[in-house]
């Protein structure tokens, strides 16, 4: 995976956090990085750009985080969600891992977990993506007999 | 009977002297700081003696910050903490000392309280297998009187049991006073209250 190539979105009401989490991704070479502190502009942003990754803040005003997640999950149901928030009751990551997240990290957490957690997100993505074009360019031109994938 | 449920509480305090050690243990994650518990208390007050309790200057601005918890009954969580404090927070959060709060100054103290709150609650939740959901801090900047004042009208009751910590470094001295607040309605007592946290 070049970490160049991705696209990443930051959905967090928190001025603060989003200027966080953007510069260390950004410090590690993680490609486009956009901004949302707003689930509207989130799912604008998200139509618009596709994002590899979206960073997702659970505690939002006015909007249940939940509900912002599943409705990514719609827009862009091949876009891995990575899950933050300060709450880490039990219920509030199984929810979060059952409406689509592929990750949940609990605050305040090593900034390299953060990347670790990035990385390993956009590495299943964007793998899955490769496997899925191969596929893709190998029953376009073929001929005769087939590609057998196993399941 | 009184006193023996303040004795009761009086022990769930123990208790919560180790919820409060996982916050400090979370502000030590974050911050080069090296925060200790100074004052844990419980009792059955009003939301104005909570500047006796804590000796809040009406001459000092302090920065307030209130979240709405809900469970099987609201209760609300307030955070204290004078200028000075916030100051020297917002020092080691964003790199400068800022004087003035702007928008991204308050959105970096709302996250450390997030992270308080957030990991108060978690703890509360593990251990008493409850389910709890919490609302964005709100924050505001005034007198205490003024704002708690302000507290007592989003809360809609003035008669409430307080559970309340101090959390505080020495070295830049900071302080920072947190407070669960659970509204007793006519007639409630501590007994009504000790229900929601009694053990499973």
């Amino acid at each position: 995976m070049d970490p160049l190539s991705t696209k990443i979105l930051i959905v967090d009401d928190s001025a603060f956090m989003r200027r966080v989490v953007s510069l260390i991704l950004k410090k590690r070479g993680f490609g486009e990085i956009f901004e949302a502190e707003s689930a509207l502009e989130a799912f604008r942003l998200c139509t618009q750009y596709r994002p590899d990754l979206i960073i997702l803040d659970l505690i939002m005003p006015d909007v249940d985080g939940f509900y912002v997640l599943k409705e990514i999950k719609k827009i862009a149901p091949a876009t891995k969600i990575l899950v933050l928030t300060a709450d880490g009751q039990e219920w509030t990551i199984r929810m979060a891992r059952e409406s689509g997240a592929c990750a949940c990290l609990i605050k305040p957490f090593d900034l390299d977990v953060l990347c670790d957690a990035v990385f390993e997100a956009l590495n299943e993505k964007i793998g899955l993506q490769k496997l899925y074009d191969n596929y893709c360019k190998l029953t376009s031109s073929r001929t005769n007999g087939g590609v057998l994938l196993g399941k | 009977m009184e006193n023996e449920l303040l004795q009761r509480l009086n022990q769930r305090a123990i208790a919560d002297h180790s919820i409060v050690g996982k916050i400090t243990l979370a502000i030590n994650k974050i911050l080069p700081l090296k925060f200790y518990v100074t004052d844990i208390r419980i009792t059955e007050s009003d939301v104005n003696h909570l500047a006796t309790t804590f000796a809040l200057k009406e001459a000092l601005y302090y920065l307030g910050i209130i979240s709405k918890l809900s469970c099987s009954k609201n209760a609300y969580f307030l955070i204290f903490m004078d200028m000075a404090s916030a100051d020297e927070l917002l020092c080691y959060l964003t790199g400068r000392h800022v004087g003035i709060i702007n928008r991204f100054e308050e959105s970096a103290l709302q996250e450390l309280t997030n992270i308080i709150v957030g990991t108060f609650i978690s703890e509360i939740a593990r251990r008493f297998d409850v389910r709890i959901t919490y609302t964005v801090p709100k924050l505001a900047i005034e007198t205490p009187s003024t704002l708690l004042n302000s507290a007592v009208k989003i809360i809609g009751s003035d008669k409430l049991y307080v559970s309340s910590f101090k959390l505080a470094s020495e070295e830049p001295p900071i302080e920072i006073i947190a407070s669960l607040l659970v509204p007793l309605k006519n007639g409630e007592r501590f007994a009504q209250i000790e229900d929601m946290w009694k053990n499973r």
